[in-house]
């Protein structure tokens, strides 16, 4: 081991034991409060429809398209 | 018999909901104090592991059997904690802060002043997150170097670095507030 290094480990164990005694390490067997498969299932079953901006953009695009063009309706259909 | 892991882990890589299931109670304790240990609050830890398995269960096609379960979980977990620092900025750095008022460990170091203890827990919230997420794995919780790097997706030598860094800042911090440890 180089100096450096020597002198940055050195550095580093000094810090650990401060940092420590500040912020205490996280126990082993912490655990959740609660049984958080619930809230996962919640969370698995509130996907909307539609959550992007880029979906809605598309959208808006095809209605202006058919509207503008009415005979792009038979291509669309066509491609669907 | 229960069932091997290999054939769950197989099984949600393609999508079944049951082995997405028997994932999740196997490993939400364990990607809970992954967690908790960057954000140092139970609270936001619980939020952001239902975060993490949502991501989980959306990437479940990428996931590749043979690399092991839990490390693609910390390395999922870690962006989410680190999305989330981003989003909340000084709430999340306050987290950190706040970890200070956890009972200190039984042997902790009577020389070390409870107003110390608070300087330096305000010193490392001040800290940019990427610095302080390596530097509370790496050094706090003394995780391994090989873990850190692998749920921050670099190098281990960058992990080394960013910890350096962080100690580096550190210190100039607590110099600056006349404490020199």
């Amino acid at each position: 081991m180089n100096p450096h290094d020597q002198e940055q480990r050195n550095d580093e164990e000094r810090w650990k034991a401060l940092l420590q005694q500040a912020l205490p390490p996280v126990s082993a067997d912490s655990e959740p409060s609660r049984d958080l498969w619930p809230a996962m299932l919640a969370r698995l079953h509130a996907v909307p429809l539609m959550s992007h901006w880029f979906d809605w953009a598309l959208l808006a695009a095809l209605i202006a398209l058919v509207a503008i063009f009415p005979a792009s309706i038979s291509v669309l259909l066509y491609y669907l | 018999m229960p069932e091997s892991s290999t054939n769950i882990l197989d099984r949600f890589r393609h999508g079944d909901p049951d082995a997405f299931e028997s994932l999740f109670r196997e490993y939400q304790a364990a990607v809970y104090r992954w967690i908790l240990r960057i954000v140092r609050n139970p609270a936001t830890a619980e939020e952001l592991t239902v975060e993490t398995f949502w991501r989980i269960y959306r990437s479940h096609a990428r996931f590749e059997p043979l690399r092991g379960f839990m490390p693609w979980a910390r390395r999922i977990a870690t962006h989410a904690a680190l999305d989330w620092f981003r989003a909340h900025g000084a709430e999340g750095a306050r987290s950190v802060e706040l970890a200070v008022e956890l009972p200190a460990s039984p042997a902790a170091d009577p020389g070390v002043s409870a107003e110390m203890r608070i300087k330096i827990a305000q010193a490392f919230a001040r800290l940019p997150p990427l610095l302080r997420i390596a530097a509370l794995l790496a050094v706090v919780d003394e995780r391994p170097h090989k873990e850190v790097a692998e749920a921050l997706g670099v190098s281990v030598a960058a992990v080394k670095l960013r910890v350096f860094r962080a100690l580096r800042k550190l210190r100039k911090d607590l110099e600056r507030q006349g404490i020199r440890p």
